[in-house]
């Protein structure tokens, strides 16, 4: 089976369309929060900023190390998390390593490749504005 | 799809651009700049089983990632 979801749409301050490749998830933690994510196939792992993290999950002990985004060098620490994604007819529950970023600014939840794009085959088709997710060890 | 990700999705959300918000039951719980309070606030206000939180992404910012 496949899940499908669609892109999601804003404007830019020029009236031109964006689409960004997001799709809902679960993150099983003390209490269970549904955040959207971003897909990112840049990206070698999942990210989040830590005020969403200080919401979605126990943030680790221990020190921050030295990590690198496009904005530069940034404060990290890493853990794992439980996440949910699907439907009612489809789901799938995974762990997935995740750097939490000391940093002011807001941003989504990333969905990197390490964790989650070996679980998933993922065909990002913008001109149909759909996103498809096939379980790997489903495809036949 | 759940319920309160289709909410967020197709609700008028541009006046919170670059807030986050909190979604519970279909409907806007809380919302602010600090997800924290705005998270505490929404939990008080609109409990529910499994809440959503998102960035409302700003219309005049480009994401490069």
């Amino acid at each position: 089976m496949t899940l499908v979801y669609e892109f999601s749409k804003s404007r830019s301050i020029d009236g031109s369309l964006i689409l960004k490749p997001t799709i809902p998830l679960i993150v099983n933690s003390e209490i269970d929060i549904e955040t959207q994510a971003l897909i990112d196939s840049g990206a070698d792992i999942s990210a989040m900023p830590i005020a969403l993290a200080e919401r979605l999950c126990k943030i680790p002990d221990g020190a921050m190390s030295p990590g690198f985004g496009i904005g530069g060098p940034v404060e990290a620490i890493e853990t794992e998390l439980s996440v949910t994604i699907g439907n009612e007819s489809e789901r799938h529950s995974i762990k997935i390593p995740i750097k939490i970023l000391s940093t002011k600014s807001d941003f989504p939840f990333l969905l990197g490749r390490k964790g989650f794009f070996d679980e998933f085959v993922i065909c990002f088709n913008q001109p149909e504005d759909s996103i498809s997710l096939q379980k790997a060890s489903s495809q036949t | 799809m759940s319920e309160n990700y289709e909410y967020f999705k197709s609700a008028d959300l541009s006046g919170y651009q670059g807030e986050w918000v909190v979604i519970c039951d279909r409907k806007l719980a809380s919302h602010g700049k600090d997800l924290k309070v705005a998270f505490e606030d929404a939990m008080k206000k609109h409990p529910c089983a499994i809440p959503f939180v998102a960035l409302v992404p700003k219309n005049d910012e480009t994401w490069i990632l």
